[in-house]
């Protein structure tokens, strides 16, 4: 589980502790100091950045290697090791794009042979979603209506207590209800059915009746589901005895066609499970990814232009007295104009860098990726282009007048300054 | 960092929040129950950024790794301590984020040759005799980068996404032989009457193979050659066996894998019992539609709800987490 995460993570921290492995020669310590003088003896000085940059990287090279196997060594251990080897998910593999010919139990079990223990074929479950959805939602209704008839009830009786009335026990007020002993009906929780609009029911015989006639109903849709009379979707989980009858099933070919019943993943429990993305089919899936890995591309590749018209405004200042036609910005009072350019474009680089991960999510989710954690895997691949445009972005700010000069001194730009 | 280690906007949040919306106990529960989990995908590629640039730097501007080692040292501390006491979580990578980081600092390698590179070959322009060596060494330096990187890969890829069955067998056989073993030192003990339990059984199903290393190796040794030092046998030693137990009830098994709304059943509601039955009376009627129970929770004299932290896993709502 993440505790083996936990072992890992500190090796990566100390490969960076011995990472000044590479000596320094140079007089201020940087590179642009290595380029003056010409008497023999700095004729060498490059040919030692050259030669720092071999060992350096080599050491680099060989941490990194021998960070590898440390990993996969200790990762390998874990999995076999009993603790995961008897779950459930380790010995059950999903099978995506299943083709509909083999969405069969029997075929599936000739296919894969003696080893499988059981197999699951999910089945499209929107409307019953949706019914356990309202169902769960209703519940949810009752139970907080509930309490806070309680809290009312409770609050009146302490009210009365403190006046000294009698915190007697209980017995039943006009409706037969013990709560109606402290509050009055119009006091118990009401909501409207529609909002704003409908018929003001009280809460808590509305939600009883609702679950009545829905627990009842989702109940039979159920049934219906798990006796396999709804459509099926294009995956199929299968169960196996042990570990490697599930490792042989998931690294051999399994269908004859490309594509098709390609993507395996095993070892992945049902909470991680993604259930829409189970039913792409292979051709979806392929188109999925090339949208993905296009919109991806020009995210990264026009993400420095909100960035940019950010920087833009934090130097307001330079800007206006640059042009004339921003000048009217100069009459805005100081304060005003230092938070302008102060505050608001930290904010906004702030929103920014922070909807960039839900992005790709987003995207990862649409992409077809059929677990949580492949989610996760593709974000951190995403995630490294767009980071580094950070940098430059800042120099485009700092620069940000040259740059707009650059911009307009374009042909065709009519009426520039100089 | 810091913020991290203090986690006080969570904390902030946890107070503030609780007392305006948690007007239930089951939601009270779950907000004191559930454990934050990081966002692998951004949490990682912050780091190896860091990481690429330090690299990137490094020959440029050795001083940045000063600041890198230092502000990183930092960072592990903190993660250490969030990763074994704080964090809980939905999904499980199992590592694979690790080498994706790994490849990525391979990044970092690229772009540092390259600007270095570039600015022999802006030399080259200028003191030519100085530059060339220089500039031949980099190229150099680049293209076996890229082959190292191709061929590490091309071995250690499939280790990383299958398990062999090498090891599959290995732990098979060693945890038989533990077991008989352990059964063997159980005998011996009642027949001798000898009470202590030797930890030899466990060593010596470990020699057995011979693989084990003949001399104590020291720290260098070990950081340097994992594949001796740290493979398999030794780390095995490492995974914890009695964390929970891997057991599941024919129902739980059976219905492991089918959509959760397939087999969801309605929700037991968990309301706060009150001194004057109100909830009682609740409880009475409810019943008839939908499990609802008024155990564990009281409304106590500030008329708010009460309920027992330290019994948190009686609730009666609680489920045991199940490891699939």
């Amino acid at each position: 589980m993440l505790v083996g995460i936990i072992i890992t993570w500190p090796i990566l921290f100390a490969v960076n502790a011995t990472g000044p492995g590479g000596q320094k020669q140079l007089d201020i310590l940087s590179m642009a100091n290595a380029t003056t003088g010409s008497n023999p003896i700095s004729y060498f000085r490059w040919f030692a950045h050259a030669g720092c940059a071999w060992l350096l990287f080599g050491f680099l090279m060989c941490m990194i290697t021998r960070e590898s196997i440390y990993y996969i060594n200790l990762r390998q251990a874990y999995l076999v090791s009993p603790l995961y080897a008897n779950r459930v998910s380790s010995k059950t593999v999903l099978f995506t794009s299943v083709p509909d010919t083999y969405l069969d139990e029997a075929l599936l079990r000739e296919m894969l042979g003696p080893g499988v223990v059981r197999v699951w074929i999910p089945r499209d479950t929107k409307e019953l979603e949706e019914g356990v959805k309202e169902r769960d939602k209703i519940a949810m209704k009752l139970e907080a209506a509930e309490t806070k008839l309680i809290k009312t009830a409770n609050a009146a009786r302490l009210k009365s207590l403190k006046k000294g009335g009698d915190g007697g026990a209980a017995h039943a007020g006009e409706e037969g209800s013990v709560a109606s002993r402290w509050i009055t009906p119009k006091q118990r929780p009401t909501h409207k059915l529609k909002p704003l609009i409908g018929k003001k029911v009280d809460t808590i015989d509305w939600c009883r009746d609702e679950l009545a006639r829905r627990i009842p109903e989702v109940d039979e849709f159920q049934a219906s589901h798990l006796a396999g009379k709804t459509k099926p979707v294009h995956s199929v989980f299968v169960q196996f005895t042990s570990l490697r009858e599930a490792q042989s099933a998931y690294q051999s070919l399994t269908h004859h066609q490309a594509l098709h019943m390609s993507e395996r993943f095993t070892g992945v429990a049902p909470e991680e499970i993604i259930w829409k993305n189970l039913d792409i089919g292979w051709l979806s899936r392929v188109i999925r990814q090339f949208v993905v890995i296009g919109i991806v591309t020009t995210l990264v590749i026009f993400w420095t232009i909100p960035v940019a018209l950010i920087g833009a405004i934090s130097n307001i200042t330079t800007l206006s007295n640059t042009y004339s036609w921003l000048a009217w910005i100069n009459k805005i009072p100081s304060p005003i104009l230092g938070v302008v350019s102060g505050l608001i474009p930290t904010i906004l680089l702030a929103v920014l860098m922070a909807l960039l991960p839900i992005i790709l999510r987003l995207l990862a989710k649409f992409a077809g990726a059929a677990t949580l954690a492949e989610v996760e895997y593709r974000v951190q691949v995403c995630n490294i282009p767009p980071t580094p445009s950070f940098p430059f972005t800042t120099f485009l700010r700092t620069n940000i007048t040259v740059f707009v000069e650059l911009l307009l001194r374009l042909p065709g730009y009519p009426g520039l300054p100089h | 960092m810091s913020g991290t280690l203090l986690s006080l906007v969570g904390l902030i949040i946890f107070k503030l929040l609780s007392a305006i919306l948690d007007t239930t106990p089951r939601k009270q529960l779950t907000r004191w129950m559930t454990l934050t989990a990081p966002q692998l995908g951004t949490v990682f590629p912050i780091f190896t950024n860091l990481f690429v640039i330090a690299i990137a730097y490094s020959i440029i501007a050795p001083l940045v790794l000063a600041f890198a080692t230092i502000g990183i040292y930092f960072f592990y501390l903190a993660f250490r301590y969030e990763w074994l006491f704080v964090y809980g979580g939905k999904y499980d990578t199992k590592g694979l984020m690790y080498p994706r980081a790994l490849q990525q600092i391979f990044v970092g390698l690229y772009i540092a040759e390259v600007c270095i590179l570039g600015i022999f070959a802006i030399g080259v322009g200028s003191h030519p005799a100085q530059a060339v060596g220089p500039l031949i060494m980099m190229i150099l330096l680049v293209v076996f980068t890229a082959l190292y990187h191709i061929s590490l890969n091309s071995a250690l890829g499939p280790l990383l996404k299958y398990l062999p069955k090498t090891l599959e067998t290995e732990e098979r056989r060693l945890l038989a032989m533990e077991d008989a073993d352990y059964e063997a030192e159980e005998i011996a003990n009642h027949e001798n009457g000898k009470g202590a339990y030797t930890a030899d059984g466990v060593v010596k199903s470990h020699r057995s193979h011979g693989k084990g290393p003949v001399k104590k190796p020291n720290m260098i040794q070990k950081f340097i050659r994992p594949d001796i030092y740290t493979d398999y046998h030794t780390l095995r030693k490492l995974v914890p066996r009695e964390f929970a137990a891997i057991e599941y009830d024919e129902r739980t098994e059976s219905d492991a894998y089918h959509h959760p709304a397939t087999v969801s059943q309605p929700p037991l509601l968990w309301i706060p019992r009150d001194p004057m039955g109100v909830s009682r009376q609740e409880v009475h009627e409810t019943n008839r539609v939908i499990p609802i129970t008024d155990e564990g929770a009281v409304m106590n004299d500030k008329n708010k709800i009460a309920w027992d932290p330290d019994r948190a896993m009686h609730a009666p709502i609680y489920e045991e987490k199940v490891y699939y």
